[in-house]
């Protein structure tokens, strides 16, 4: 049979040897094991989408050197919705109204009008009639247009010259209004 | 005596608690001393961020359309 000393002797260097193993391990991973935190997160990509809800002004008839515009409503101007998930910057550019008086002319023009649910066009926006450049130069005409439903919608007025020298007949242009995320 | 636990076995588990709580201590020990396990060196954090292509655009054609009377 064993000795109680011995026993004794076993047990307690058990227990040294558990303490001081702990006490150890503990020292060694000073600095090594921790909390660490991080962050998770996306990135929605921006959508940019215009709609034109009108995208068709006729003025009808009119004779030479008669003006009009479409700040009357009569016709309707363009009005555009932005549906995408950024403001955006609108530029316009057009092809030829007019044979005798080719863009930009003062004889074809735009601006940036209100709507009933902005009635200001956002700052920086061209608020005066200004000539309607070529599509290959075009002007930025509505700046930073919100996305928000309860201020994405601006009008573009349009404004006609008939020139004295202009032949007879049917006239039409190709609007181009391109829209990208508002610097 | 009956129903009293024999001096041989407590010497067996104290021998065996002996043996665990060595060999336990040395493999854990053996492990940090190799750098083995999580070290600050694996914990960090931080963001680089970029931005490629073209931004995306929308365009809308329209029409602006008159006659002129002779």
């Amino acid at each position: 049979m064993i000795d109680n000393n011995i026993l004794a002797a076993l047990v307690v260097v058990s227990i040294v040897i558990s303490l001081g193993g702990v006490f150890l391990i503990t020292n060694m991973s000073a600095g090594r094991i921790g909390m660490a935190t991080g962050t998770v997160g996306m990135q929605l990509d921006p959508d940019t989408t215009i709609t034109l809800v009108t995208s068709d002004i006729n003025f009808g008839t009119v004779t030479l050197g008669q003006r009009d515009d479409t700040t009357d409503g009569i016709p309707l101007p363009f009005y555009i919705r932005n549906d995408g998930s950024v403001a955006v910057d609108i530029t316009i550019g057009a092809t030829d109204l007019f044979t005798s008086t080719p863009n930009p002319t003062i004889n074809y023009q735009f601006m940036c009008g209100g709507t009933t649910e902005m009635v200001l066009c956002p700052v920086g926006s061209v608020v005066t009639w200004t000539n309607m450049p070529i599509e290959l130069l075009p002007i930025t005409v509505v700046k930073g247009l919100g996305f928000g439903d309860t201020a994405d919608e601006i009008e573009i007025e349009i404004a006609i010259g008939v020139p004295t020298d202009e032949p007879a007949g049917n006239k039409a242009s190709t609007v181009t209004l391109t829209a990208s995320e508002a610097i | 005596m009956k129903g009293e636990v024999s001096k041989n076995a407590i010497t067996f588990l104290v021998v065996l608690l002996l043996v665990v709580s060595v060999v336990g201590v040395g493999t854990v020990t053996f492990s940090l001393m190799n750098g083995s396990g999580i070290s600050n060196n694996d914990i960090d954090k931080g963001t680089v961020g970029a931005y490629v292509g073209e931004p995306p655009i929308s365009t809308g054609k329209g029409t602006v359309g008159l006659t002129v009377s002779t």
